[in-house]
């Protein structure tokens, strides 16, 4: 059995965690309420270093003084707790959700359309062609502009047994990949903390 | 000009990254890119502002609870006590010391991946009520699962060497085919939506309902 602290405390911290399989306790609460606040203080220390690192730093060792434009939009946020100027919050959301928008869209439109239609119709093998067809046919399954009637309908039809498919890798793939990671834990507690395990 | 302004703003900042990365490389253009660079910049500051913003609510509505003793007020203090500790020792004395080091490596590590551990008890609960090899979807979306499981756990290939095979085959070709299918419905979804708030036809991300 480990004599050290920080092991006790993780080993304790992940019992109480995996407790509520079984129901809901004590024990439970105290696990999630200390990792939610030690994840929100985390977050704000970094979220610290990056106005430190990228707008706080060059603008008071450099000079720059575009850094003060983000700096008073991030201010400008807080404006929503004082009721009358609340609306001024609107503007750095306004810019905010600009970046956002325009980093999704280009990533949209690169990404996840032209690239991916230029991997698709590039076809060298069997497993190539294969790819190409149930594309396409997971793609006409979306077609709603129009029933699919005759021959012509088993196209949709093959795409919703690929997309059947899809689903259920991706499910079994989320499972084992959580099962890993419960498989770590077991072994956290039972070798590294408890020592009863190699 | 309280909404009508902000929507101008958005709409002129989403352009000019679009724009940033879909024009060539001449000196004509070189604003663009610059002012595509810069805004992107803005952008980590601003957000790192609204993770502040997101702290600040958290502490107020526990705050809140503690103040009128509320049932629960004993793990919001643990949660506020717990997270000002985070945020004083983390600026105040960094990263690398060690009280930040060892609520970091003995809390939030293990807790982290133990509630995701846990998902895995809820994930498999909901897929045995809800699987029901009904119908010919349903069965393939069963069948594709377990052939998956198996195919990346050793009994699988300790049952046959045809599972891991078989489970490689279906991530590279069906299951990439259909994700692919997803990807370029969700990417033209993506670029409707932003056009609808280009428009002003979408202003919820500005608190506003229409």
């Amino acid at each position: 059995m480990s004599l050290d602290m920080g092991i006790w405390v993780a080993g304790l911290v992940t019992l109480a965690i995996l407790s509520h399989v079984w129901k809901e306790n004590p024990f439970y609460r105290i696990a999630e309420h200390l990792y939610v606040g030690i994840s929100a203080g985390h977050a704000v220390v970094m979220a610290w270093g990056n106005i430190r690192d990228t707008a706080v730093k060059p603008l008071a060792e450099e000079g720059q003084l575009v850094w003060i434009i983000p700096i008073v939009l991030g201010v400008l946020l807080y404006a929503r707790y004082f009721k009358g100027v609340a609306w001024i919050a609107r503007f750095p959301v306004a810019v905010m959700v600009g970046i956002g928008t325009g980093v999704a869209v280009r990533g949209a439109i690169h990404g996840d359309f032209v690239q991916q239609i230029s991997a698709t119709i590039s076809v060298g093998s069997v497993n190539d062609i294969l790819l190409l067809v149930f594309v396409i046919a997971s793609l006409s399954y979306f077609f709603f502009s129009r029933t699919i009637k005759g021959p012509v309908a088993a196209i949709p039809q093959l795409g919703r047994v690929v997309l059947m498919v899809a689903f259920g890798a991706a499910f079994g793939t989320t499972v084992m990949g959580r099962m890993a990671l419960l498989i770590g834990r077991i072994q956290f507690v039972l070798g590294d903390w408890l020592g009863v395990m190699k | 000009m309280k909404t009508t302004l902000p929507v101008a703003i958005m709409t002129v900042i989403a352009l000019i990254i679009i724009l940033d990365f879909f024009v060539a490389d001449a000196p004509s253009v070189q604003w663009i890119k610059q002012s595509g660079l810069v805004l992107r910049s803005w952008g980590i500051v601003i957000s790192a502002f609204a993770m502040g913003l997101g702290a600040v609510n958290l502490l107020r509505r526990h705050v809140v609870t503690i103040s009128r003793r509320e049932s629960g007020a004993f793990y919001s203090v643990l949660l506020v006590g717990s997270m000002l500790i985070m945020i004083v020792v983390g600026i105040g004395a960094g990263q690398d010391s060690p009280v930040y080091d060892f609520l970091f490596s003995n809390i939030l590590s293990p807790a982290s991946a133990t509630m995701y551990a846990s998902i895995a008890f809820y994930i498999v609960t909901a897929a045995y009520r809800s699987f029901s090899a009904k119908s010919l979807e349903s069965w393939v979306l069963l069948l594709t699962a377990v052939v998956v499981m198996l195919g990346k756990a050793p009994i699988g290939a300790a049952i046959s060497g045809f599972f891991p095979v078989a489970a490689d085959w279906i991530q590279n070709i069906p299951n990439t085919a259909g994700m692919r299918a997803i990807m370029m419905g969700a990417a033209l979804g993506v670029v409707s939506n932003a056009v609808k708030m280009f428009l002003g036809l979408d202003r919820t991300y500005l608190g506003l309902r229409d």
